[in-house]
């Protein structure tokens, strides 16, 4: 990711990625709350209704194409209703991408649902598509209707134009900003790929490839007794290229940042999502993956709500798996994890100090996020097991830092959990000054030491078979002066963690190209101290940043 | 699945099939059936039972003796690796097909394209499957879809793939390398450093997203210890500690969650007593009272609907919230649920829809016009009667109904009910172009005032349905009225008489023999003596005689007489019969 993304991805359920650098065409406008048409609800929620309006109205334009030519009164009628359809979606994400990945159309990165109704028009627009040899359609803000008569003028001679023709056609027309995707991928292609701009399409030579591009999909099962008996050829033994975090902890900050995306959360939300969500990182704990690798990753300084309800639900999951708890149970941790701060919405305005210098009401307001949590959870969830644990953790998740007060009543054991997770990830991405130059071996270490008589032992063990005794992201010294920095815990010796060398005995920085890195650390290496954060080598980009 | 929709051209009928695929094909079928038995029926129901055990052992024999059934989904089709085992249009058994033909539908929607089931798969994980395939399949949304509830199960035999709801799509005009990393799903396509996740959340350093949380809940300590040490110092509490947790979690996962529900619910009010919390509360406890109607637990919903009255004892907030949460039940389940269940099954469904009131009338009414057995329609009906007693308005929707089933149910209901307050309901199906609603409407008047349905009967004089005009001339020649005599002789003055049948023409005479006065005997002698020296004998002019033998006054009576000396042998005939009858009564 550190070259510049040859693809162009679309802006996913998450508003798209935001590095202009990477992708100067196609950079999406960044989420922006939807106040102009009042859109309360969640992202997904939203993109899967136009997703289904945009195939009627595509649909409709197509036939209504077939019997009137292009530029009669009755066509462009069609394409007024067409722009009007696609126009919040241009408003507010900047760009309209419709594609089919096998048999399943996604808007912008989100599968347009299936029911028995749409199902005629889903399979119309999936032959449409097909017909033309492409994936799909991608519309950017500023189309105009001359445009889009110009594209459908192409479009609906699909034995003239169709695959790159239809692609070229729609660039030499002048269509800028309406075009047909030709192949859509959920993998990222080789950097020998070509990028899907009109410049570097223009140069870019013959268009032709035999190869087919990867599934989109996800295998499970294989469970945890017979893994290897995955007919789909799943990965999943944790042998991470470069000793990172894994794709699903980006995806389950996407899938979370959707759940979460909405002002109020008052029309509902979707309890089945969530635990959509948590499934790649309950996987990832069966299958003993370093899914706490992307809490190190972010640094101290992680101040972004999905991150910190993603790193207590990867910590928290984590922690479940080593007590034993069963993959139903996670999923339920889990989803609960995710949602457990959600009250904090509705108090965020009353409370503008540090936690240090609280004033009576601030402290009272930040005490009562955890009603409003349970509250809302109430609110906008179908009450079933699962979110009766949720609303459970909102509420419970504080009561050994003293509130609210249940009456003598314990907390469910989720919400200990929780409560355990959640602590540890806090004092890591803390916002005080001394926060900032908390390492994740101190976080620990406050967990075991003056904070321990608020945990349970188990709890408490539980977090340290997680994340080791040098969480990863921690810096440490190894036994022969070495600087290395913990990419993962290694659960068969706490003391010996998954370790990446930044400085040899010498103190000299070992090239990026050729890293070296002990996974585990052997036996007859050890760690002789965790640096603190004014201990830590300085680095390329730390140099830069000062 | 290009491939597949090939496949499913190349291959005709199920005989072209190979062994496996048709072996698969029938299984399926028998699946799809049992599903369906699976939905209706309570799942300790021996027949269920046995059915379960069936069709899990002839799966197993299957897979054991032909390898592993690797089952492709399309949302109309599914196939045995490219075998189409069930497409539309391979059989010809119409109802067997509705069935089995929902069966690749309900699972492509859920996102799982390809389901693989290895030999030696034990009979629990295939019970997994038969339960998440009939939790899935009833109402419009469920708690889990078929995706979290097969993976929840942890199956080692039973595979699924599936898509997920979203994920990061990358355009190109080149096809990607094949197998270049070639691993399905989740898997380390490339690691993101933090400003590289940052950028994928689309937010700036500083940024919050829309979702606040501004503020830091846990304090930092001043001090920390060595890790290593503290946990050594700590291990040997670890295992008792260890221990005694997870059998809080066994006694807490033990407890039905719908049992821990009124514990927290008071809690939460003693927390905040205000009318949020009972607001939000309320719309929780309506989401769960939905859920249980949906499943029919009637039992469970019970419970909710306790709870709610606690929580919201003036239904201040609870009526509008129950009306949205059971607007989106999936009503046909639930009929056919109640088609099947026992007379103490309805009952409770019944009491429990009474119990609910306003919000489950139209639920109430749509189960009344859905169900096919007599008794849950009746259940239903009584329901609806105890419930809209006092508010019969609160049945004008369906009054209004499209479809003339609902509108004869209400109809009937209506007449239950009775009274002058239902008339304005009445009113509105008068002129119903469905000729069983309007007899359900005659049948109602019943129970209605006599001034009131008066009006309303006499418009149905003009039908010429016989059992309608039937029904309405016996409700209207309950009384004698003048005004009943007139509307039908006019009906028998019009121009339009002659053209009705024989059978119509008798049963206005008829009714009009129940009414009729000395007040009618002109017109009744005009219809006998008419036409003159070239009268005929016609069904008009005897059944005018023999009205005015019935009405039997002196005028009546003398008109006969006259009739008897007429020049006409049509009516000195028609005047003779009529008398002799006379006699002979």
């Amino acid at each position: 990711m550190n070259d510049p993304d040859p693809t162009v991805p679309t802006p996913g359920p998450a508003p798209g990625r935001q590095d202009p650098a990477a992708n100067p065409t196609n950079a999406a406008a960044p989420a922006a709350p939807s106040d102009s048409h009042g859109e309360l609800r969640p992202l997904d929620e939203r993109m899967r209704e136009l997703g289904q309006l945009l195939v009627l109205r595509l649909l409709s334009t197509t036939r209504v194409g077939r019997a009137y030519q292009v530029g009669n009164q009755t066509f462009r009628a069609q394409l007024d209703l067409l722009l009007g359809a696609i126009g919040p979606m241009l408003n507010e994400f900047g760009e309209t991408v419709l594609v089919a990945l096998e048999t399943d159309l996604y808007l912008n990165g989100v599968r347009i649902p299936m029911t028995r109704a749409s199902l005629r028009h889903h399979q119309a627009a999936l032959k449409e598509f097909r017909r033309r040899k492409i994936a799909g359609l991608k519309i950017e803000k500023g189309v105009t209707r001359d445009e889009l008569e110009k594209f459908f003028a192409l479009f609906l001679q699909p034995e003239v134009y169709n695959s790159t023709g239809l692609l070229e056609a729609a660039l030499a027309g002048g269509c800028d900003h309406v075009q047909p995707a030709i192949y859509a991928s959920t993998e990222a292609p080789g950097d020998d790929e070509m990028v899907f701009t009109p410049g570097e399409i223009q140069e870019s030579g013959p268009w032709n490839s035999s190869s087919g591009y990867r599934s989109s999909s996800t295998f499970s099962g294989g469970g945890t007794s017979d893994p290897g008996a995955d007919p789909g050829g799943s990965d999943r033994t944790g042998n991470a290229p470069r000793g990172a975090a894994p794709k699903s902890f980006t995806q389950a900050i996407a899938g979370t940042r959707s759940l979460l995306t909405t002002t109020a959360l008052q029309n509902g939300m979707e309890m089945r999502h969530a635990k959509r969500v948590v499934q790649p990182l309950v996987d990832g704990a069966f299958a003993a993956e370093p899914v706490v690798m992307g809490l190190a990753t972010l640094g101290h300084h992680d101040e972004y709500t999905y991150m910190h309800a993603v790193n207590v639900c990867m910590v928290a999951v984590t922690m479940g798996h080593a007590l034993g708890l069963d993959r139903r149970a996670l999923a339920d941790l889990g989803a609960a994890a995710l949602l457990h701060d959600v009250g904090k919405n509705a108090v965020h305005d009353r409370i503008t100090h540090p936690i240090g210098e609280w004033s009576e009401a601030e402290r009272a307001a930040a005490e009562s996020h955890v009603i409003e949590g349970a509250k809302l959870l109430a609110r906008s969830t179908t009450l079933n097991a699962t979110t009766l644990r949720c609303i459970r953790v909102a509420l419970e998740h504080h009561v050994a830092a003293g509130y609210p007060d249940l009456g003598g009543a314990k907390p469910s054991v989720l919400s200990r959990l929780v409560a355990c997770a959640d602590c540890y990830t806090s004092l890591q991405t803390h916002r005080s000054e001394r926060g900032r130059s908390v390492t994740p071996f101190e976080a620990l270490g406050m967990m075991l030491g003056p904070l321990a008589s608020s945990f349970e032992p188990a709890l408490l063990w539980a977090l340290v078979q997680s994340v080791g005794f040098y969480p990863p992201g921690q810096i440490v010294k190894l036994d022969d002066g070495a600087i290395a920095l913990v990419l993962a815990p290694n659960p068969a010796d706490l003391a010996r963690p998954h370790v990446r060398v930044a400085l040899d005995s010498t103190g000299q920085a070992l090239p990026a190209q050729a890293p070296v890195e002990f996974r585990p650390l052997p036996a007859e290496r050890s760690i002789t101290a965790a640096l603190a954060a004014a201990e830590y080598p300085e680095t390329d980009e730390s140099r830069r940043a000062a | 699945m290009t491939n597949l929709s090939q496949s499913s051209e190349r291959f005709i009928s199920l005989r072209e099939l190979s062994p496996y695929a048709q072996h698969t094909a029938v299984w399926l079928r028998s699946l799809a059936r049992a599903l369906k038995m699976f939905r209706l029926y309570r799942s300790e129901n021996p027949v269920v039972i046995a059915t379960r055990e069936q069709i899990a052992s002839k799966l197993a024999e299957l897979v054991n003796q032909h390898g592993a059934m690797d089952l492709r989904f399309t949302p109309s089709e599914i196939h045995l690796v490219d075998e189409p085992v069930i497409r539309p249009g391979v059989d010809s058994d119409e109802n067997l097909r509705a069935t089995e033909l929902q069966l690749p539908f309900q699972v492509y929607r859920d996102g799982i394209r390809r389901i693989v089931i290895l030999p030696e798969v034990p009979l629990a994980e295939i019970y997994v499957l038969f339960d998440a395939l009939r939790v899935t399949g009833v109402g419009p949304e469920t708690q889990d879809d078929l995706v979290t509830l097969l993976w929840q199960g942890n199956l080692t035999h039973i595979q699924s793939e599936s898509v997920p709801l979203e994920q990061t799509i990358y355009l190109s005009v080149h096809r990607g390398s094949e197998g270049g990393g070639g691993h399905r799903g989740l898997s380390y396509a490339w690691s993101p450093v933090g400003s590289e996740i940052r950028a994928d959340l689309g937010q700036q350093l500083g940024a919050q997203g829309l979702h606040r949380d501004t503020f830091d809940d846990w304090a930092l300590c001043d001090s920390f210890v060595d890790v290593p040490t503290a946990y050594h110092s700590m291990e040997a509490g670890f295992d008792e500690s260890r221990v005694r947790l997870m059998e809080e979690w066994r006694d807490e996962s033990a407890c039905d969650w719908a049992g821990q529900t009124p514990g927290i619910v008071q809690r939460l009010l003693e927390l905040d007593p205000g009318d949020g919390m009972r607001t939000s509360l309320v719309q929780a406890l309506v989401t769960w009272l939905a859920g249980a109607l949906q499943r029919c637990d009637w039992e469970e919903a019970q419970r909710s609907l306790a709870m709610l009255r606690q929580v919201d004892p003036q239904s201040r907030w609870t009526c509008e919230a129950m009306t949205a949460a059971l607007s989106g039940l999936g009503l046909q389940e639930i009929a056919q649920r109640l088609d099947e269940d026992d007379a103490r099954d309805q009952a409770r469904f019944s009491s429990l829809m009474v119990a609910i009131g306003q919000p489950a009338v139209g639920l109430t009414c749509s189960v009344m016009c859905l169900c096919t057995k007599v008794r849950p329609r009746a259940a239903a009906s009584t329901a609806i009667c105890y419930m809209c007693s006092d508010h019969p308005e609160w049945l004008a929707p369906f009054v209004a109904d499209s479809r003339w089933q609902m509108v004869r149910n209400v109809v009937f209901v209506l007449g239950q009910i009775g009274g002058a307050a239902v008339v304005p309901l009445l009113e509105e199906v008068c002129a119903h172009s469905e000729l069983r609603v309007r007899r359900a409407l005659v049948q109602a008047l019943g129970n209605v005032p006599c001034d009131v349905r008066l009006p309303m009967l006499l418009e149905q004089l003009h039908t010429r349905d016989p059992q309608l005009l039937a029904a309405t001339l016996n409700m209207l020649t309950r009384e004698r009225n003048p005004r009943v005599a007139r509307a039908i002789l006019a009906r028998i003055q019009a121009p339009d008489f002659e053209s009705r049948s024989e059978e119509n023409k008798r049963a206005l005479f008829n009714g009009l023999s129940e009414v009729a006065d000395d007040h009618t005997v002109p017109a009744l002698e005009q219809l006998l003596t008419e036409g003159g020296w070239f009268a005929r004998r016609t069904v008009a002019r005897v059944a005018a005689a023999r009205t005015l033998r019935r009405i039997g006054t002196e005028t009546a009576v003398a008109v006969l007489e006259a009739g008897l000396r007429s020049k006409s042998e049509a009516v000195r005939s028609a005047c003779l019969d009529a008398m002799s009858s006379r006699m002979n009564s």
